[in-house]
């Protein structure tokens, strides 16, 4: 199909009305607040529920509180996540708590902060934090291993702590 | 007003009457079984031959016999079913396991008068041709189970037991069998696996009948110890008369257990259906202590359903010309009978009435019925495990104050998924008649608990108590 | 639907019923034989149900055990026509029976089918009493899925979902009971997670014939336990895991190792006995974790030893052969050549084809194994034709039981004797080659899966030998005294057939990846026979497999296809 264009009018083909125009837009904008952020000596706050990287919590009781279940790494689209279960020689944890994951890494290469482990977790143990910015200088460090998950991730102050009830 | 019409404790209250075969022999005693021996083989109007059994199988049907033990299932029609051409031995069980709280018939006839259970036992047994019997006696009775077996032995010592029995080429033994103490053995079927060595899980039914498939998979009858007492009479007396006794389809005299709050608690023999609730109460129990008024009755065990005082039913009456008639009876006017209790939504089970007057705190003793129905549950299957200690958790709850105005609707949800034939045996509806009726008919003092109970939780702090307990429910 | 049935004339008479299922008329058989002695007992609703492919969810019922009717899952209204006083059924106005619907529910796993009988399953009633029951059993259970290993494969899970309701009413405290209760050396049992089914007990007591489980206390306090100071212990306690509807029995073996849902199923045959019981391999990213019972009625029924079930981990050892070698040439006095350049598959098939293409007759002999395929074998008979070969193969035996273990350790004994490798009474040829290898006749030795040293032909025969070829799947004593060794696979990692004790014929399918070079026997063997005999045409397991039933009387007629997954049986 062919659009005809249209042809200027007299006013527009002297070009400086509309040149005018912009410049008063930039001006406008001389005695504003200034948006840009001097990243990354300036960090951005995050605000609430953003979606960072998934880092693993434990409870008050300083209990790792993931408990191996797997559901994380089944639902995980990029499939970043692999967890080794403990097998059958672990030693029952705290009361009826008897799994927690032998080791627990994410692939934070892989990761797409999609936010489905925290949605899918039964446990409460992984939370998509505010941390967005990863770096690392090899592939191998930017896989974080289950020390470094919960260094990362702190206490979960949980209100329910379900297991204590079991 | 009705009086007492002693049958089977005719002798138990004699004054001198012991429980020596002596004694009872000089009061008539074994004269029933030596009249059933006796009878001969007749040829029928029908052409077809009755032999001696046949006949005395026969007398019990007529005499419209129903089990004494709670069901109220005729006695003869029980007997009719007995598959008697598997070619394996049948065999005859006494349940002697009266454990229903409010019961205490069957314990006086074993301790007063254990020849004439004796007695109806063995004609029982050759009427259906047992050649091995059981009493399976409920594990508290420890004296009742030594008075059997020094019974038995004096028995045998005349040959009212034992081979060719007072020369009539019929051989029979009796072996009494002491229960570990559980409830649920009064159940026939658990009463069966019991007695086979097993845990008491009553069976399923298809296929397990006892009448087919009873103990050791042979054909089994078990029978209370009131109806093999009166299958004497019925045998002594004949069946056309004895059901003569009571009233129509409700034949024969029943024992009754008057307990709770009333003067003269006790066994009254009464024929069936002449004397009515209020007047069993009052009349022969002696009514209730003086100043207290009648709060409800709980006509036939703890697990029939209870009777609110001034609680009216319509009951359906065929008047004398045939035609049948509504009548609006009061509780305490019922006829105790199988039938008129059936009709009002109760039952007579196993005739034990228990009283409770106006001094009775109706959730505690909800509470207590459940209790001990949580504690008796086989667990064998599902409802009954888990309902009945639930229910009596609730109650219990209730009972110490934590209590919520919701949980009068919440025992009755409860309560409704149990029986029904949900159930392997009767014992879910067991559980939960009681609660089901307690709750609806006494239903504001049940909430009236749980709301006094709520408020004071809400007045006594901010906490929420108790809902903290929620913690161990799956959606935290 | 009556027509079918009737044009078909069956052989031996069944007697039939007519019955409806949720409206729908399905014709069973009045009587169905009982599942441990054999005996016709009357046809069950729940049997019914399953013909007219209608679920009806249940926990204690199980098709191969006695029934216990405890879990009252299965509660179903039902009707039976209506009978008048003359004891004729009455008619509706439209001519069809009248149908009088029974008061009560009834189990269908107990109560027998009779003509005429309507069965109801999604009424609201049956469905208002699946709800309740459901809640009873989950009232006092810990609902601990995420570390319970049954979650994926739990009927609770299963019927909440389907049956149940959302939210729970229970404001109690839970009944606590037991946890982690040592059984026996195979199992561990949760009691709070027990529906108290009664499975495992009627399994271990009718099935194995051992009575040690039993429950203990009342009501709702019932406990699940052994025989006080025997533990648990026979071969076949792990197939109370199985059958645990729940995660109240769980394998020490594969306990807290995977979750089930990352598992894939391949069908297999269990390879530790002749008896070739039916199994699945759950497998994940070529990793074997746990091997189960597959049901097959004509073997195994729904069970597996645990001596079978857990004789799988060889398979992932770490020592496995992966390399395809030529070793201990400098031992001849050549220049030594085992340069990995030239050990590579198609360099030595070349070079055994090549020996082999000009040994004279009766100087080869072969030791197959009976741990072999059916395939692998047909095409080792090839060989040993062409060569003129001494064959056999290795005996053996073990203690059996009267359930499912055989004495015959080797799970293809009669498909060696029936393709001809082994000699009828196996193990007999072996010393004949012993024999002709220290004489000197015998100069080449092809020995696949079996350590021969360990059976009369020591490491200072094999020394004295030309050429000794080995396949093998892991070292051992043989395969390291080789000229040639060739790594082979485990069943888990190819396809084939064996045939089972009885001359069952059943295929198994591959579950995982061999590691390294390591090849399915079949593959190279079919091109060392194409090199040395000449023939070809089945370069698929199923051309090979239909190839060898054509030449193989004892297998004519089957075909790859025609196996089905259970397999079929030829006479032996």
């Amino acid at each position: 199909m062919i659009v005809k264009r249209k042809a200027l009018s007299f006013w527009e083909r002297l070009y400086l009305p509309a040149i005018i125009g912009g410049f008063k837009v930039t001006l406008r904008h001389f005695f504003k607040k200034k948006v840009t952020m001097q990243y990354p000596e300036e960090k951005w706050v995050v605000p609430e529920g953003y979606r960072g990287a998934p880092y693993l919590v434990k409870d008050q009781e300083g209990r790792t509180k993931c408990v191996s279940c797997q559901l994380c790494e089944f639902v995980c689209p990029p499939k970043a996540i692999t967890i080794t279960p403990p097998g059958p020689d672990s030693a029952p944890g705290v009361g009826n708590v008897e799994k927690a994951p032998k080791e627990f890494e994410i692939n934070m290469l892989r990761c797409i902060f999609c936010g489905y482990c925290q949605e899918v977790c039964p446990e409460e143990a992984i939370f998509l934090m505010k941390d967005y910015s990863l770096t690392g200088t090899t592939r191998q460090e930017m896989i974080y291993g289950k020390d470094k998950l919960l260094a990362l991730g702190g206490v979960h102050n949980d209100k329910i702590q379900k297991w204590k009830h079991k | 007003m009705p009086k007492e019409y002693r049958l089977i404790l005719k002798n138990a209250d004699v004054p001198g009457f012991t429980r020596d075969l002596d004694c009872y022999l000089r009061h008539g005693g074994y004269e029933g079984l030596k009249k059933a021996l006796a009878i001969a083989t007749k040829v029928q109007p029908s052409g077809k031959t009755a032999s001696g059994p046949e006949q005395i199988r026969e007398e019990v049907m007529t005499s419209g016999l129903r089990g004494r033990g709670g069901a109220g299932f005729s006695c003869g029609l029980k007997w009719s079913f007995v598959d008697r051409r598997s070619g394996k031995p049948i065999y005859l069980i006494c349940n002697a396991d009266e454990s229903e709280p409010g019961t205490f018939k069957d314990k006086q006839i074993i301790y007063k008068d254990p020849h004439q259970l004796l007695e109806g036992m063995i004609i029982s047994c050759y009427a259906n041709d047992v050649k091995l019997a059981y009493i399976y006696i409920r594990g508290e009775f420890v004296e009742g189970a030594q008075i059997l077996n020094r019974a038995l032995a004096e028995a045998r010592s005349r040959n009212f037991l034992g081979k060719n029995i007072l020369g009539s080429g019929y051989d029979l033994e009796i072996h009494v069998h002491r229960g570990a103490g559980a409830y649920i053995c009064g159940e026939e079927t658990g009463l069966i696996e019991s007695l086979e060595g097993k845990r008491p899980y009553p069976r399923i039914k298809p296929p397990y009948f006892p009448a087919v498939l009873g103990l050791y998979l042979c054909p089994t009858i078990v029978n209370n110890v009131e109806t093999l007492c009166a299958v004497k009479h019925i045998v002594e007396m004949g069946g056309a008369v004895f059901a003569k006794l009571g009233t129509p389809n409700n034949t024969g005299t029943r024992i009754v257990s008057i307990s709770g709050h009333v003067k003269k608690p006790g066994c009254y023999e009464v024929e069936v259906g002449h004397a009515t609730i209020g007047q069993l109460i009052f009349d022969f129990a002696g009514g209730l202590h003086d100043g207290r008024k009648l709060k409800a009755v709980i006509p036939g065990g703890s697990s029939a359903k209870v009777f609110k005082a001034g609680e009216k039913f319509k009951l359906k009456k065929k008047g004398p010309d045939g035609k049948q008639t509504e009548q609006d009876v009061d509780m305490l006017d019922l006829p105790y009978d199988f039938d008129s209790l059936m009709a009002a939504g109760s039952m007579s089970g196993s005739g034990g009435i228990i009283v409770m007057d106006d001094s009775t705190d109706i959730v505690k003793a909800l509470a207590n019925i459940a209790e001990f129905y949580a504690h008796e549950s086989c667990g064998q299957c599902t409802p009954c495990r888990e309902g009945s200690l639930w229910m009596s958790k609730a109650l219990q709850r209730l009972t110490h104050g934590e209590g919520r105005e919701q949980d009068a609707d919440y025992l009755i949800r409860i309560a409704d998924n149990i029986p029904g034939g949900r159930t392997i045996c009767a014992f879910g509806e067991a559980c939960s008649w009681p609660v089901q009726s307690f709750v609806s008919k006494f239903k504001d003092e049940f909430i009236a608990r749980g709301a006094a109970d709520e408020a004071k939780r809400a007045s006594s702090s901010g906490s929420p108590g108790p809902e903290l307990k929620t913690a161990a429910s799956p959606h935290p | 639907m009556s027509a079918t049935s009737e044009t078909k004339p069956a052989p031996p008479p069944v007697e039939t019923i007519d019955v409806k299922v949720d409206g729908k008329i399905v014709t069973v058989p009045r009587t169905t034989p009982d599942p441990i002695g054999g005996k016709p007992l009357p046809t069950t609703m729940i049997q019914a149900c399953a013909l007219a492919r209608v679920d009806v969810p249940h926990y204690c019922y199980h098709p191969k055990l006695p029934i216990a009717g405890n879990c009252r899952m299965c509660l179903v209204e039902f009707g039976t026509p209506a009978m008048g006083p003359d004891r004729k059924p009455i008619l509706n106005p439209d001519g069809t029976a009248k149908i009088a619907k029974s008061p009560r529910p009834v189990i269908a796993c107990a109560t027998p089918v009779s003509p005429g009988m309507e069965i109801y399953t999604n009424t609201p009633s049956v469905k208002q009493i699946r709800e309740g029951v459901l809640e009873f059993l989950l009232i006092n259970h810990p609902l601990d899925c995420p570390i319970c290993d049954q979650a994926g494969e739990c009927k609770l899970q299963e019927y909440s979902v389907d049956y149940g309701q959302a939210a729970s009413h229970f404001h109690e405290e839970k009944v606590h009971k037991p946890k982690q209760v040592n059984l026996g050396p195979r199992i561990v049992l949760d009691d709070e997670r027990c529906i108290l089914c009664s499975r495992c007990v009627r399994f271990t007591k009718d099935i194995v014939g051992d009575d040690a489980l039993g429950f203990v206390n009342r009501g709702s306090h019932n406990t699940l336990t052994h025989y006080p100071g025997k533990p648990f212990d026979n071969n076949y306690t792990l197939n109370t895991v199985d059958i645990c509807p729940v995660g109240a029995l769980t394998s020490k073996d594969f306990r807290f190792k995977m979750r089930v849902w990352f598992l894939k199923e391949s069908k297999s045959i269990c390879t530790s006995c002749g008896t070739g019981c039916n199994i699945v391999i759950g497998s994940r990213q070529d990793k074997i974790y746990r091997y189960e019972p597959r049901e097959n009625d004509a073997v195994n029924s729904c069970w597996m030893c645990d001596h079978g079930r857990l004789n799988n981990k060889w398979i992932g050892r770490e020592d496995r052969l992966t390399e395809v070698r030529k070793q201990r040439a400098e031992s001849k006095g050549q220049k030594a050549e085992s340069g990995s350049d030239l050990s590579n598959w198609q360099t030595v098939l070349k070079e055994i084809s090549a020996k082999l293409n000009s040994a004279p007759p009766n100087s080869v002999a072969i030791v197959a194994s009976a741990r072999q395929s059916n395939e692998e074998l047909y095409l080792l008979t090839k060989l040993a034709k062409r060569l003129s070969a001494l064959t056999d193969s290795v005996p053996r035996l073990g203690e059996g039981d009267k359930l499912l273990l055989n004495a015959d350790r080797n799970p293809n004994s009669t498909g060696a004797k029936l393709i001809g490798i082994a000699t009828s009474q196996m193990g007999t040829n072996l010393p004949k080659i012993a024999e002709g290898i220290r004489k000197g006749t015998i100069k080449t030795l092809i020995v696949f899966g079996e350590d021969v040293t360990k059976h009369g032909i020591g490491a200072e025969l094999l020394g004295q030998l030309e050429t000794l070829v080995v396949s093998d799947i892991l070292p051992n004593a043989t395969t390291k005294l080789a000229h040639y060794l060739l790594p082979g696979c485990a069943h888990a990692e190819k396809r084939g057939t064996f045939t089972n004790v009885k001359g069952r014929v059943q295929k198994f399918m591959k579950a995982t990846e061999p590691s390294g070079d390591a090849r399915p026997e079949w593959e190279f063997l079919h091109e060392l026979v194409f090199h040395v005999a000449g023939q070809n045409g089945f370069v698929s397991v199923e051309g090979l497999f239909n190839q060898m039933a054509k030449e193989i009387p004892a297998f004519n007629g089957l075909t790859w296809a025609s196996l089905g997954e259970t397999g079929a049986t030829v006479p032996i």
